[in-house]
């Protein structure tokens, strides 16, 4: 549990919280003719556009989205105070969808972790619509694991002709104003900016919990029947400690569309069962519009703000009620007076990723239940090809067949970065003899580490625009941009539809993405098993020093051969203390072995300085260390450049004869 | 009994039939690889996924037409066109030095079939409301029926496997539940004739000695860099001149294996024939000359009837319209649907 | 054979050549041309194409042929099969289907 010391927002209906409030009080929406861009050969011209930004610029999206970044997380700074803490203690946990590749997601992290001055992690989460929601999971996990004394967590996204563009191809916006539940069908795009200050005590709301899951089902249509959506707010009603009849108000995810809003009623009804008649259930994208990457934040914070003043936010343009929805949407112009006591914020995202959070007025202090984690399973695919005793080789991964590694896969369309997942995750489960099937499917999960979207998806995509101009652009290779496609992807071949998450961290990735694995395992009692992979696709004119692969960890709350058993987040240029940390959870004598840069065996020598798959890999070969015998503790390093520096301690288990 | 009501019912609301297929069950270590030994199409389906194949003989004649379901660590392979004895025989056939287990599910299993653009409405009350989001070419287990979303008509279609015991209290509720939906008892004969409407493959009448997936226009269901029975025929068969299946309509009847000409010249044959009640008139799969197989052609004539081929369907399935999350058949006249025959030029 | 069949058959062989060579550079159906029967269903069982498909499909069959496909209920009758598809394009070329 953390308390909401501060939050910062930036919307369509303006700046700042207050500005907020006054639209949510009065009923005003921010929706408006997009005047940055020239939509006519683009798409629909409506958007939810930040009001004082909403004019011709030379600036590309991503720095208008790092400059709402900067405005809302300041504006959460000051509410918090944040200036007591001391900079290295402060963490920032960014979501985003923003995919511009030639820049990067840790540009964009860092431009708005610079302006705040923070030292501690600085660490970004992309999985589409989930983002900034998922963000604000991660850094309660943190902040619980001790990584900071505060987290800045949250997320900010501009749009951009090519969002618009794909919105529009995929049918899914309406020309006006979307009417969440009601008529017409269709959501709004958006844009903005969301934080919250974490902090362990203080004075505010409560940030009791949350959950993560998947839907694995489709590329961009959600589980018609609510399932995935259902098991993200079980999982954070599980983690929080608190009661489906706790419940007094959800903020939906509520885009709009015709295939998410009776999906996502359909999953309220199967969590709340009876109860969901009167649950308020209301979409804050009705007056700031779907914000993308930023929604969950946003939304998050309008219900806070909206708590703050003894009342619950609306869902604007409500006429007609669609055939499937809320009893109650809080259909109406203006916030309605009611006391929340405790509240659910959901989000929902391409790729099948959901994420829940748990909102509270009072704090409830728990005792976390810790479990064990070990290493169950290992694959890594790479320029050595598909055999662990193999590794050693540089360079490009050598042609192979996905249907000897995962004989289910259809590998239609499947871009090099989704196909190098695939059979890492496919080698690791077998490694692991763990079949994922019947109810295991919902309590097994993904962590993907990732820093950029599929090369070739991605020039591709492009080169249809070139051709056919924005109204032609490929559906299904837009549907590829977000960073989680291939953690979505996956989820759906291996039924993987428990805790789902995509995150990058510069050259860190792959291990930071081991030790959110971790720390989901040690900490939500929703997960059994997730694997943890990195994964670098190379780029068809990448020079030939340049390697690529994905190498996965398959991880599960128990105690094994293999265990997992220290782990810890520092800021850039921590390493040490990263070690030491990760050293002092695992209570251990000695460390045998040190697998990283500066270690005794060091993976971006092997491979090359890949930043998600080198220090995945790390983790592979530190576990086959301690299998073969050659070490009995092995300690993973990897420093992140700006983003973070990270540690994991491995550890022969003892296996107990059966 | 009625043949135009109980198609009808098919295409504008909920019908109920016999099953017309059989299942057996394939488990074991190496149920996978048996079945990628036989099956002409890759197996890419994961939990709860059905795959639309063939089993084919080894001149590469189809003997039925089935889809394998992928059933956690088993396989149901629910077929048309060969009985469960003869499937098992069949795989047994191809399974030497594996470790698998197949049984036939006939002597304990039953099957019904509902279709229609409402069927799904009344399997929502049957099995659970979340059968909205059963994919097509997918199934699941509920309570004692295990329900595969597959229809050769065009419609949502939906065979349902009951325990034998079960099988008349099943039928005995669907009808009762129906009831309100105006359910309709059709015969099979009328679900074959939705099904050549929809220009489906009928492997019960379809198929004759020497014809392959080539000329049937099946080449989908089968791959060319796989090794199954009839693989080796197929190949030869494809890289030779071949005569090549298309839809025949026309307002005179014609008759199964009526001669087929084009400007008094010999083209070929019918395979099957039966009256359209959707559409008026006849409707037939006819095997042509290949150069001559295409669909929107004019001028021939099957026997003495004059015919003309279309694409297949031969009719606009109301199916494609209904969106359980949005339609009701209580609201059903609030909707608007498309005719339910394309405009000629199609 | 009739001058007039001849034409018609040619025509409908050609669009068939270029739909095919769309399925498989487009939506990167990993099928020899001939294995792509006219009248198999692209959508569901035949080559699994999905929603995301069915709109790049429209956007080729614009950038291809010049047809238009707004009317959904069009765009779904149409969409059926390689046949389907080759009459939609005839279609327009005669006029009975509304131009851009």
């Amino acid at each position: 549990m953390a308390v909401i010391t501060g939050y910062g927002v930036v919307s369509a209906v303006g700046r700042g919280v207050p500005a907020l409030w006054d639209a949510m009080a009065k009923g005003h929406d921010g929706i408006a003719s997009i005047e940055r861009f020239d939509t006519t050969a683009v798409g629909v011209g409506v958007a939810g556009m930040v009001p004082d930004r909403n004019m011709p610029t030379d600036d590309p999206a991503w720095r208008v989205c790092v400059e709402h970044g900067i405005a809302a997380a300041r504006e959460a700074w000051e509410h918090a105070g944040l200036d007591r803490v001391p900079r290295d203690r402060i963490a920032f946990v960014f979501g985003t969808s923003i995919g511009d590749r030639k820049v990067g997601i840790q540009v964009v992290t860092d431009a708005i972790a610079d302006a705040l001055g923070v030292a501690g992690p600085r660490l970004a989460v992309s999985t589409a619509c989930t983002s900034s929601t998922n963000a604000i999971g991660f850094g309660l996990d943190l902040l619980e694991l001790g990584v900071a004394d505060a987290v800045i967590a949250g997320g900010s996204d501009a749009l951009s002709p090519l969002v618009v563009a794909g919105f529009t191809a995929l049918g899914v916006l309406t020309p006006g104003k979307c009417a969440p539940f009601s008529e017409p069908v269709g959501t709004t795009l958006g844009e903005g900016a969301g934080f919250v200050v974490l902090e362990r005590q203080g004075r505010g709301f409560a940030l009791c919990g949350y959950g993560l899951s998947a839907d694995a089902y489709h590329d961009t249509s959600p589980d018609p029947t609510g399932g995935g959506v259902a098991r993200g707010i079980r999982a954070a009603l599980m983690h929080a400690g608190v009661a489906n009849d706790e419940i007094d108000y959800i903020n939906a995810h509520g885009t709009g569309t015709a295939q998410n809003d009776p999906a996502e009623w359909r999953a309220i009804q199967h969590v709340f069962g009876a109860r969901a008649e009167a649950l308020p259930v209301s979409s804050s994208k009705s007056f700031v519009g779907h914000a993308q990457g930023a929604a969950g934040a946003v939304e998050t914070i309008a219900t806070l703000v909206a708590m703050a003043h003894d009342a619950i936010p609306q869902t604007q343009h409500f006429t007609v009620p669609r055939p499937h929805g809320p009893r109650d949407p809080v259909g109406q112009a203006t916030a309605r007076a009611a006391r929340c006591e405790t509240a659910v914020s959901t989000s929902s995202a391409f790729g099948g990723a959901n994420c829940a959070l748990v909102i509270a007025r009072r704090d409830r202090a728990r005792k976390r239940l810790r479990r064990p984690v070990a290493l169950v399973g290992c694959g890594a695919i790479g320029a050595h090809g598909t055999r662990l005793a193999d590794i050693g080789a540089r360079g490009r991964v050598p042609a192979f067949a996905l249907r000897d590694i995962v004989p289910s896969a259809d590998p239609r369309g499947l871009d090099p970065c989704t196909r190098y997942l695939l059979a890492a995750v496919g080698l690791a489960l077998v490694d692991a003899g763990l079949r994922i099937k019947g109810d295991v499917r919902d309590r097994s999960g993904i962590v993907l580490g990732v820093t950029m979207q599929s090369p070739e998806s991605d020039d591709a995509l492009y080169r249809t625009i070139a051709e056919r101009g924005y109204r032609g652009l490929s559906a299904p290779l837009f549907a590829r941009q977000v960073l989680n496609a291939p953690a979505g992807t996956c989820a759906k071949v291996f039924g993987l539809r428990g805790a789902h998450s995509t995150v990058c961290a510069g050259p860190a990735t792959g291990l930071v993405a081991l030790v959110y694995a971790a720390e989901l395992l040690a900490s939500h009692t929703d997960c059994e098993h997730i694997v943890a992979a990195g994964v670098d696709e190379l780029a068809t004119d990448a020079t030939d020093n340049a390697s690529e692969g994905a190498a996965c960890s398959v991880l599960a709350a128990t105690d094994g051969a293999v265990r997992v058993v220290g782990w810890h987040i520092a800021g850039p240029g921590q390493l040490a203390v990263a070690c030491e940390r990760a050293r002092a959870m695992a209570a251990v004598d000695a460390i045998d072995l040190v697998v990283g840069p500066r270690g005794d065996i060091d993976p971006t020598a092997i491979v090359g300085a890949t930043p998600a798959f080198a220090s995945a890999l790390a983790v592979v070969i530190a576990a086959q260390q301690i299998r073969s015998g050659a070490a009995r503790t092995v300690l993973v390093q990897q420093p992140g450049a700006t983003a973070a520096d990270c540690a994991i301690v491995l550890t022969r288990g003892v296996t107990h004869a059966s | 009994m009625s043949l135009a009501d109980d198609v009808a019912a098919v295409r504008t609301g909920v019908a109920l039939t016999d099953g017309d297929v059989t299942c057996v069950r394939v488990g074991g270590g190496d149920a996978h690889q048996l079945l990628d030994r036989v099956s002409p199409r890759p197996l890419f389906a994961r939990q709860g996924q059905m795959v639309d194949t063939l089993l084919l003989d080894d001149a590469a004649k189809p003997l039925a037409d089935l889809y394998i379901c992928c059933d956690e660590d088993d396989f149901l392979l629910v077929a048309e066109g060969m009985t469960g004895d003869a499937i098992v025989e069949y795989l047994r056939g191809h399974a030497a030095g594996l470790d698998v287990a197949i049984t036939d599910l006939t002597p304990t299993h039953g099957f019904l079939g509902l279709h229609g653009p409402y069927a799904w409405e009344l399997l929502a009350e049957v099995t659970t409301p979340d059968i909205v989001g059963l994919s097509y070419l997918s199934f699941f287990h509920s309570g004692g029926l295990t329900c595969f979303r597959g229809g050769k008509t065009g419609e949502f279609g939906y065979d349902l496997m009951i325990e034998r015991a079960q099988l008349a209290a099943a039928r005995a509720q669907l009808v009762s539940i129906g009831a309100r939906l105006e359910l309709r008892e059709i015969s099979l004969a009328a679900l074959e004739l939705c099904q050549l409407e929809a220009g489906f493959f009928n492997v019960r009448r379809e198929v004759r000695d020497g014809i392959t997936p080539a000329e049937l226009q099946l080449l989908w269901r089968t791959s060319s860099d796989r090794a199954y029975p009839g693989s080796a025929a197929l190949a030869e068969r494809r890289a030779t001149p071949h005569p090549r299946i298309a839809l025949i309509v026309g307002d005179e009847e014609f008759a199964t294996d009526a001669s087929i000409t084009l400007d008094e010249e010999p083209v070929g044959g019918v395979l099957h024939a039966g009256k359209s009640y959707t559409r008026g008139g006849y409707i037939g799969v006819a095997l042509l000359d290949r150069v001559v197989s295409h669909a929107g052609l004019v001028g021939f004539r099957a026997g003495a009837a004059a015919v003309r081929t279309v694409s297949s369907p031969a009719v606009n399935n109301r199916s494609l319209f209904v969106d359980p999350q949005r339609h009701t058949w209580a609201t059903r006249d609030q909707a608007t649907f498309p005719p339910l025959v394309r405009p000629h030029w199609s | 054979m009739r001058a007039e069949l001849a034409a018609t058959i040619a025509e409908r062989e050609e669009i068939l050549a270029r739909l095919r060579e769309m399925l498989i550079d487009r939506m990167r159906l990993q099928r020899s041309p001939d294995e792509i029967d006219q009248d198999a269903p692209l959508f569901g069982a035949g080559f699994g194409l999905d929603s995301l498909d069915a709109v790049e499909l429209v956007v080729c069959l614009d950038t291809m042929f010049g047809v238009v496909i707004d009317d959904n209920a069009l765009m779904r009758q149409q969409m059926r099969s390689l046949n389907t598809l080759v009459d939609l394009v005839l279609a327009h070329r005669q006029g009975h289907v509304a131009r851009r």
